[in-house]
């Protein structure tokens, strides 16, 4: 569609995403994965919302039902990668030197580094970061978005992405709440708002350092949500 | 931050649409979905820096902004919400999906007769 006006300029009309090539290598690193009996499972989030923490007390729990592997996204440093294979699992560590978020090809890379039998479920834990990683899927089902209490009431709010482009949102760290005078209900409430069909679940260590989660809804249990 | 990506890409798609023409490419045209997370002055500074040096390197960027869309899940109406929470404008309803506003997308490029 071309049209030339009199100051011989030509409008050509585009409309393609900006974003094609990316999500285009996303949906192919997906249906690779299907192929071979993968689930992934994106997460994303703040610096310090409890993502690795998280992992490496799921791991051990979900290695009872399937083989897990985890790739960890971190700027610097293989401490994730480390902190995850200590729990059990194996992990390969991406370090992007700088940029903000994982993209499908590195995912890729480091799913071929991971040792053989791949897993059945594979963990994608991306750069700490509430913004940047929304844009590029790498190959997951489904996405998870963690926002401790600690970070405030009104962060779903103030990152909708976040909520609005994932499957479910974990708030963690909610034994702080009182601490940190934040009420859990309404960033559950928050999240309801913002995503109606976002699965959400709340996180603490209890006495013991054990990782406790429910889920906000009552629904199925945050592993058996991650097992599919 | 990822604005840098967004803006490379924005350089490939138009470099591609462009390639073989006789004209040079004077604007180009890209729609921010209001949920998109993108910052437009990020966007618009690292296009600025990337074009340098490139055949595109005398394009503008305009930008125009996506508003949000929703489809009620209830009643199956699209409508323009405003702040969160959002509310269905013909049955009240919270229940919805995001049917807009979550794109970047190029839009369209303005070639105009080298001089």
């Amino acid at each position: 569609m071309c049209k030339t006006d009199h100051n011989h300029l030509e409008d050509i009309d585009l409309d393609c995403l900006v974003q094609e090539e990316d999500l285009r290598h996303s949906d192919r690193l997906k249906a690779a994965f299907r192929a071979a009996g993968v689930r992934g499972i994106g997460l994303l989030g703040s610096p310090g919302s409890g993502k690795t923490t998280l992992l490496e007390h799921l791991v051990p729990e979900l290695m009872k039902k399937r083989r897990v592997a985890v790739i960890e996204g971190d700027l610097a440093t293989d401490n994730d990668a480390r902190r995850i294979q200590a729990a059990g699992a194996p992990a390969v560590e991406l370090n992007t030197d700088g940029a903000c978020h994982l993209d499908a090809s590195m995912v890729e890379t480091a799913f071929a580094e991971l040792p053989e039998p791949k897993p059945e479920l594979l963990l994608i834990e991306n750069v700490g970061n509430l913004v940047c990683p929304v844009d590029f899927p790498v190959g997951e089902e489904i996405r998870l978005a963690v926002i401790s209490a600690a970070e405030g009431e009104d962060k779903p709010l103030k990152y909708p992405a976040a909520v609005l482009r994932t499957e479910g949102v974990i708030i963690t760290k909610t034994d702080l709440a009182p601490y940190v005078r934040v009420n859990p209900d309404k960033m559950v409430a928050y999240v309801r708002d913002m995503n109606p069909h976002s699965r959400v679940f709340l996180a603490h260590m209890d006495a013991a350092g054990k990782l406790v989660t429910e889920a906000a809804d009552g629904g199925c249990s945050l592993e058996d949500w991650l097992l599919g | 931050m990822h604005e840098a990506t967004l803006a490379a890409n924005v350089l490939k798609i138009v470099s591609r649409a462009a390639a073989g023409k006789e004209n040079r490419v004077a604007r180009i045209t890209v729609s921010v979905g209001e949920l998109a997370g993108v910052m437009p002055a990020a966007l618009i500074f690292a296009f600025n820096a990337l074009k340098k040096e490139t055949p595109l390197d005398r394009a503008d960027l305009i930008l125009i902004k996506e508003p949000v869309t929703a489809c009620c899940d209830d009643c199956g109406t699209d409508y323009q919400p405003g702040p969160f929470p959002y509310h269905c404008p013909a049955c009240g309803s919270r229940s919805f999906r995001i049917t807009g506003g979550e794109e970047v997308r190029v839009k369209s490029m303005e070639l105009k007769k080298e001089i």
